[in-house]
């Protein structure tokens, strides 16, 4: 009897500890987020549930400091910050690549000008759990964290000027509390694989 | 001064010589012969810009013909770089039995003399190489791949039928590469 409480206990306990995460990747379109906590470049820890409070939308932004794609678009990034802060926009920049130190992403930050929370997702976790698998690879939430956008900053790395702006006009669609199409939902875009701390076990190749 | 029906008979022979050699082929022959002029200028060593109707075509364009392998790749993507020598070598070995290595960089086609011809010396290419140039990175990837999410390496083996025998997401070994080409050459 004892034993069978123990293993209930157990399991109930585990399965709060580690539930957010018992489905790695399997964040999904038009569901709701799970909440994570992690520290930024100066150890102060954050939740995505008390960065979002009160907000319309959260852009949740896996970025890096040494990818040149994801280079790119800091100028994008921080103006994007910039026109939406006001607006009830919370941007979250999330660090998942292993060969990048604490350190070396606060002076990357201050170099850049990013007034938004970097944290770093020591361990790939995070990243494992939203499926982010690129670098720059933005998720949009909308009020009560539904993810309403995943992919790209805009349609073009090397031409911003005439660039296609999904995640302005989804973030627009987001803040008015309209419904975003399904052919904005999901854009594709070139990146930098997130270096991850664990080999991958499964090597995708088809057919 | 030519009478109205001079006129007409005029147009409509001219409109026969031009159309009938065009419909005789069966096919529309222009997007043929822009591949043709794009590998054209690749074979002389040039890193063309393309975009995703070019790169299509130039794929498509050797079907039939040759097994080829597509590989993207950036001079920024170090697993890309690690595995470039391997193609190098893949394009040496195979290519008198039919393998067309065709590689599409993802650097800026601005870069294209600073970065990728410099790259490409060093490591000795003799194979088609182009730059990804388009207005919009997803039509670019879901024109070659639907299934891919744009992480670069990434490498499409096709068969001479033109049909897709092999899609390998991140970089890949020697043995790999050599097992997925051999089975498909002459």
């Amino acid at each position: 009897m004892k034993t069978s409480v123990l293993i209930l206990v157990l399991t109930l306990t585990l399965t709060f500890t580690f539930g957010m995460f018992a489905e790695a990747g399997k964040v999904k379109m038009d569901k709701k987020v799970g909440n994570f906590t992690l520290n930024d470049a100066a150890g102060k820890r954050h939740s995505l549930k008390d960065l979002s409070k009160d907000k319309k939308g959260t852009v949740v932004m896996f970025i890096a400091t040494q990818c040149p794609v994801s280079n790119n678009y800091n100028e994008r990034m921080v103006k994007l910050y910039n026109d939406y802060k006001d607006k009830g926009v919370q941007f979250i920049g999330i660090n998942s690549n292993k060969q990048e130190a604490i350190d070396e992403i606060a002076e990357y930050n201050k170099a850049h000008g990013f007034e938004f929370a970097v944290l770093k997702d020591a361990g790939n976790k995070i990243a494992d759990y939203f499926g982010a698998k690129r670098t720059p690879e933005v998720y949009l939430l909308d009020e009560n964290l539904t993810l309403r956008y995943h992919g790209a900053i805009d349609s073009s790395e090397h031409e911003p000027e005439t660039a296609t702006p999904y995640l302005r006009e989804t973030l627009n669609l987001v803040i008015a509390g309209e419904e975003i199409p399904d052919e904005m939902k999901e854009t594709k875009v070139f990146g930098c694989t997130i270096k991850r701390v664990r080999k991958e076990t499964k090597r995708r190749s088809t057919p | 001064m030519m009478s109205p029906f001079k006129c007409r008979a005029v147009y409509v022979l001219f409109i026969l010589a031009v159309c009938t050699p065009l419909a005789c082929t069966g096919k529309d022959t222009q997007p043929q012969k822009d591949a043709s002029v794009l590998i054209e200028r690749a074979r002389q060593g040039e890193v063309v810009g393309v975009d995703e109707h070019q790169i299509k075509q130039v794929i498509e364009s050797f079907k039939d013909e040759k097994v080829v392998l597509v590989n993207f790749w950036a001079t920024w993507c170090m697993p890309c770089v690690e595995e470039f020598p391997d193609l190098v070598k893949l394009h040496q070995t195979y290519q008198s039995k039919g393998l067309e290595v065709i590689a599409v960089s993802a650097d800026s086609p601005k870069s294209v003399d600073s970065k990728i011809k410099p790259f490409l010396e060093r490591h000795g290419a003799q194979f088609l190489c182009f730059v990804k140039d388009t207005k919009d990175d997803g039509a670019f990837i879901n024109a070659i791949d639907n299934e891919w999410g744009g992480e670069i390496p990434v490498t499409f083996i096709h068969a001479k039928s033109g049909a897709r025998a092999k899609s390998f997401y991140g970089k890949q070994d020697w043995e790999t590469f050599v097992a997925a080409v051999e089975p498909l050459l002459d």
